[in-house]
Order: C-alpha cells, then structure tokens, then sequence
C-alpha cells in the first residue's frame, strides 16, 4: 500500500454553506472557471436532502468533468454532515484525492440550511457563508452563527437590491459590525461582480498562493 | 517594514522532544522563536495562513493526518523555529435554578448544538466566538432568574 500521500499535504477544503437559495452554486460556478483557467486542479462534493441535484446540474454544464464532482445525500439535516458527523462527505472527498492523485482544491456544498449551520474544520480548512440581498436588509441583525463564523461572508445577488428594496449600503455597514472586521464580499454571480475578491481570499487565505 | 514570509510543510514535532528541545531553548536566547496562536477548534485546519508574534506571514500547509497542538513545531531552521501556541478555551458557566430549568436549559443548549461540560451543578458551554452571542442566545433563562451566570 502506498501511503506516501500521508506525508504530504493533501488538496485543501473550502466549505460554502448558507441558506437555500442563496447562490451557493451560482457561486462555484462563477469561481471554477477562473480557478480551472490558473492551472488549479478541483473536485467538488455537494450535499442535497435527498436528490443529488446540485450535483448533476454541476456535471451537466460543461465547467468542469463531471467524474471530479459527487453528490452526497445527507437527509434531513444538512448541517448534521457539515458538523457533529461528517464522515458522509470526509469519504467523499477522500474518494476524489484518491481518484484525481494531483487535485489542489475541494469545494464542499452545504445543502441550503438556516443561518445557525456551521462548518466543522475537521472538515475543511476555510469555509465561505453565503446569504442574499432577497432575506433582507436585516440579516445580520439576525447574528446566525454561520454569517458570524464563517471565515468569508457573501452577500448575493446585489443585483436584485431595487427590486427587494434593501439599500445596500446599509447593509454592507451592518454585515461588517456584526463580523468585527473579517471580511465580507458582495457578489451578482450572474456578471461576475466581485468574484475575483473572493479568487483572490481564495488564493491568499487556501492555496497559499503569492508566497 | 519588510514582512517576513514564512512556509511550513510539516509538523517537525514538539518543543519538549529531546532532540528538539535543546535547538529551541538556545533559539529562544537569541529571541528568534516566533508563535501563533491558534483556538483548539483552529488546530483541526490544515491550510492556512497566520501571523506570527513576530509579525511573519506564514503559510501553513500540513498532511491531513499531521497533528497540531500546544507547543508543536511546524518551522525549525538555525535561524528560527516556529511554534503553535494554543489559545485556552473560554468557558461559560451557568447554574440553572431547579431541576425544571436544567431540563430547559439541557435541551435549549442541545438544540442549538453547543459543547458543553457538566460539573456537579454547573453546565459549562464552550465559547467558540464571541461570549455576546451566546448570552443573546440565553437571554430568556438569564433574564428571569432560571438560569444563573457564575463569573467567579
Ligand atoms: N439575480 C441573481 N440571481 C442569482 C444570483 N445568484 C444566484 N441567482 C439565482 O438564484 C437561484 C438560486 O441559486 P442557486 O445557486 O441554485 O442557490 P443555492 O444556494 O445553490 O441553492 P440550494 O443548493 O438549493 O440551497 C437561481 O435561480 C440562480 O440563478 C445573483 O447574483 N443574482
Ligand atoms: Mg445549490
């Protein structure tokens, strides 16, 4: 058996957990192109209630080859396999480094959960949160765990502001209180607006990258 | 000011091995170990980057089955080691009133999927974050006496 695998550092893990609806694929769809197009090598888990349906629309639309990405069923309680027993998505991910010996990042999608879920880091390394500007202008007020903890808060779909009216300018100066200063990025991943800050955390705060 | 950019790989071992811990003890006189400080929740990552008590940037990046704990050394050159320091875990300590509070109390505190500790009386929750957005959490038991906060 070869395990020299053991004595080197394996892929990293980023989390993305945040409510349903609130872009989380949208978001790795938006960020797998760029991170694929820099030469960096990926797998992807998703999590889903009972179907494995984030999974399937990831193989079906052409970003990426659809053996790197496995859907896992986690049940009823998406934040159980994030959190007190994620051993569902550890095997899962294990199975891909295994499979794809070079791969240098996995990302891991949350099934849509309330603002308490959490990542544990015994299962990844960095974990994003992801909300939208649709919940309204109060949801930092809310101070769910996961928009407290996470190591990089975003808010999605700025894009939909007028039409939900929520002024976003509000709403980025109470999303920054309640984090105390760790960061928070606001996204439309229909365009594109700011995905490349959340490239460059990721490179920096992940990959290590700029050293 | 120039800031050092450090990279570590490996945990190199502990800063009491025999073999190690005479390295670091001279090191130590010359001031050249540097710390970072880490939460015992933060030591299960294994790709991240920290600042170090000297102010490095270190970027940190360890085999899965690597393990960090107080006083592990992930850099040791002749000019320097690298050691993890762990930040104690904060507790909060709460005396429920009777029987019928603790019950509440057990089951509020399981719901919301909180560490805790029992000792004798006493239910300890384990901090992870901000102290404020537990007591938020616990405002009804605080606030009509069901539940006591011990600070001592
Ligand atoms: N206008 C707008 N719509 C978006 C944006 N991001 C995502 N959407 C839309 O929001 C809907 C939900 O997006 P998803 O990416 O599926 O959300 P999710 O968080 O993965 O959802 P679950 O996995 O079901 O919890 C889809 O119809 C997306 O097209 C955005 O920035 N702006
Ligand atoms: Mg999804």
């Amino acid at each position: 058996m070869n395990l020299s695998h053991y004595h080197r550092p394996g892929p990293a893990r980023i989390g993305i957990g945040g409510p349903v609806g609130s872009g989380k694929t949208a978001l790795i769809e938006a960020i797998v192109p760029r991170l694929l197009s820099s030469g960096v090598e990926l797998g992807i888990v998703t999590n889903d209630l009972v179907t494995r349906e984030d999974a399937e629309r990831l193989k079906a639309g052409g970003l990426i080859s659809p053996d790197r990405v496995l859907g896992v069923e986690c049940g009823a309680c998406p934040h159980t396999v994030i959190r007190e027993d994620p051993t569902l998505n550890i095997e899962a991910i294990e199975y891909l480094e295994r499979t794809f010996s070079s791969l240098d990042l996995v990302l891991l999608e949350s099934g849509g959960d309330n603002l308490a879920s959490t990542f544990s880091l015994d299962l990844v390394d960095w974990w994003m949160f992801v909300i939208d500007v649709g919940a309204g202008a109060d949801i930092p007020r809310k101070r769910g765990p996961g928009l407290l903890q996470c190591d990089l808060l975003i808010v999605n779909k700025i894009d939909i502001s007028p039409h939900v009216g929520v002024d976003i300018c509000g709403l980025k100066k109470e999303a920054e209180e309640v984090r105390g200063g760790n960061p928070v990025i606001f996204t439309n991943c229909r365009n594109g607006e700011g995905i490349e800050d959340v490239l460059a955390h990721i490179r920096r705060c992940v990959l290590l990258e700029d050293m | 000011m120039d800031i050092k950019k450090l990279k570590a790989r490996e945990v190199i071992g502990h800063c009491n091995d025999l073999k190690l811990a005479k390295r670091v003890e001279d090191l130590k006189k010359i001031d050249r170990v540097e710390y970072i400080y880490l939460s015992p929740e933060e030591t299960a990552r294994r790709h991240f980057r920290v600042q170090t008590s000297k102010g490095s940037d270190c970027a940190v990046a360890l085999p899965r089955n690597a393990h960090l704990g107080d006083g592990s050394i992930i850099i040791l050159t002749e000019e320097r080691a690298v050691i993890v320091s762990l930040k104690k875990r904060q507790w909060l300590r709460l005396r429920p009133l009777d029987q019928n509070a603790a019950l509440e109390l057990g089951y509020h505190c399981g719901n919301l999927h909180w560490k805790v500790e029992f000792k004798g009386s006493e239910l300890k929750v384990a901090l992870d974050g901000d102290e404020d957005n537990y007591l938020d959490r616990l405002s009804s038991f605080l606030g009509d006496g069901r539940v006591q906060r011990i600070t001592e």
